[in-house]
């Protein structure tokens, strides 16, 4: 008997295909969404939490929550992904309230040892690990618009959809807070 | 000066940016906006550590890949499962409808329109089944002409919203809605008055295919209540005034209005004649009505002390609710108050 070659799955490539499938639960529109965000997730949440078991927890809930969540999801033309990442956003706020609450670990500073983890495994150990504490400081708008602008590569577009704000408004915090970056990798 | 510059540095910064994040080397982004390098290298040269930062953040673990992927997959799962055992009901089925695709949107559109639709004229053809000529008459006259159209009856049973009026073995249920008045001998009565036994002449006055007016006028107060089995003894005239529902304007019906001091409406060509178009279909009788002291039933000016939801309700019900509604459930005793049934045809 010969066996049946495996269904190939479809790829979705507009937004509104994928916006309109993940909507209708199909599994294949899911599996894509996660193949391709689930390491910028993952980084994302690193580089806010500094602790690569948080960004393993909230990357891993992110997903889960946007299952449970696409009954109120309405495709309105933004990138799917623009509303992935405001719920990575909001796991990681979580995350690091209850950090702050149960007093583990200082808010937004890496555990040593994940910094040290961090460190061994970035080529050019000493300047990111300094960039991500750097980050790790910055106020969180600034933090979050430098992470989607410049790890994740968001347009301003993209960067003043997800923060709810304009695009003019999107350069000028992005200019303020390089600066405020530059003071702390300079301090 | 700052002002100007700063905006325009923003662009340029935000130029920069989109540049390294696309990977060209620092020099080359500054080269190409020498005017403001001295003020772009610090930042650009923080934003490229940034830029940078990802390949220090580890690469999460092929199991803890493999197991947000199935827990991911689950969720799917059990969402799909909730969501289905919510489509197995009706409701579940509405509510879903917004996110469902056009077609199933269009698709449920038109169930509902053959639902009600259907109902509307099944109701219809009950009633004219159950009922022939003089209940077809009254519908169509009150639905698509303007005249007055009118039922009378007796008593059967009451509630704040509904009188029950029964005639030759049949019940008429008619709605009492805020501009209902309840008149006696031309004159507004108390609704005490109206009690189950007393013979009543429902008046109905419609305009553009909208109630305007009704009027429960109660012909004989204080009458014994009249078995709803037992028709009237005028059953036998299908042509007397007093047993036959008028089914379109009758002058002998308006004359006999006149006896209660209040004029039904009169016909259109009237109205023009009189030169008050504009008014309600018994405007005309509201000068006369008033010369008596007797207050006139306008749908649009209820004279009692209502609140304003009561107005807004009433106004409502004013444009859509007919005089009298049918259901096909035959009258018996039990009935009393319950039973609305068909328009009594003049045997």
């Amino acid at each position: 008997m010969l066996a049946q070659p495996a269904p190939v799955a479809r790829r979705y490539e507009r937004e509104d295909e994928l916006a309109a499938a993940l909507s209708a639960l199909e599994p294949g529109a899911w599996r894509q969404l996660f193949e391709e965000n689930y390491e910028r997730v993952y980084n994302y949440a690193f580089i806010r939490t500094g602790n690569a078991a948080d960004a393993d927890d909230i990357a891993s809930t992110v997903f889960v929550e946007a299952v449970k969540g696409i009954g109120r999801y309405q495709y309105r033309g933004s990138p799917v992904v623009a509303w992935l990442f405001r719920i990575a956003h909001n796991e990681t706020v979580d995350v690091l309230k209850r950090r702050q609450r149960t007093g583990a670990q200082p808010l937004d500073a890496p555990a040593i040892s994940d910094r040290l983890r961090a460190r061994d495994v970035i080529s050019h150990a000493d300047e990111r690990a300094d960039v991500a504490e750097a980050l790790g400081r910055l106020r969180p708008e600034h933090r979050d618009v430098l992470l989607l602008r410049l790890v994740e590569g968001r347009s301003v577009r993209d960067v003043a959809e997800l923060l709810g704000k304009t695009e003019g408004a999107v350069k000028v915090l992005q200019m303020r807070a390089l600066r405020a970056l530059k003071d702390r990798l300079a301090g | 000066m700052t002002t100007r510059t700063r905006p325009a540095f923003e662009d340029v910064l935000d130029e920069c940016l989109a540049r390294l994040v696309a990977g060209e080397p620092l020099d080359g982004v500054l080269l190409a906006h020498r005017e403001h390098a001295v003020e772009l290298l610090p930042v650009l040269r923080a934003a490229q550590m940034t830029v940078r930062a990802p390949a220090g953040a580890p690469t999460p673990a092929p199991a803890r890949r493999a197991k947000a992927l199935g827990a991911l997959l689950a969720a799917v799962d059990a969402q799909q499962g909730k969501r289905e055992r919510r489509r197995d009901t009706l409701w579940g089925w509405i509510v879903e409808l917004p996110r469902r695709p056009r077609p199933y949107q269009a698709l449920a559109g038109l169930a509902a329109a053959m639902i009600f639709g259907g109902a509307a004229v099944g109701a219809t053809a009950a009633a004219g089944g159950s009922a022939p000529g003089p209940v077809r008459d009254f519908f169509l006259g009150s639905r698509f002409v303007g005249f007055p159209v009118e039922v009378r009856g007796t008593v059967l049973s009451l509630s704040l919203d509904r009188v029950v009026v029964a005639r030759d073995g049949q019940t008429t249920e008619v709605r009492l809605t805020d501009g209902t008045r309840i008149l006696a001998g031309g004159q507004v009565a108390p609704a005490g008055l109206l009690q189950p036994g007393a013979n009543v002449r429902v008046e109905a006055v419609m305009r553009d295919d909208a109630l305007v007016a009704t009027k429960v006028h109660i012909e004989q107060s204080g009458a014994p209540p009249a078995s709803p089995v037992e028709p009237p003894a005028t059953s036998g005239a299908p042509d007397a005034p007093s047993q036959r529902i008028a089914p379109l304007f009758d002058p002998t019906q308006t004359r006999e209005g006149d006896d209660d001091g209040v004029e039904p409406a009169e016909p259109p060509e009237q109205h023009g004649q009189q030169g008050d178009g504009d008014e309600p279909a018994d405007g005309a009788d509201d000068h006369g009505d008033d010369a008596h002291g007797v207050a006139t039933a306008q749908a649009g000016e209820p004279e009692r002390e209502d609140t304003p939801e009561a107005e807004d309700e009433h106004h409502e019900d004013a444009a859509q609710t007919p005089v009298a509604s049918r259901t096909a459930v035959p009258r018996t005793p039990e009935h009393e108050g319950g039973g609305a049934e068909t328009q009594g045809s003049p045997d």
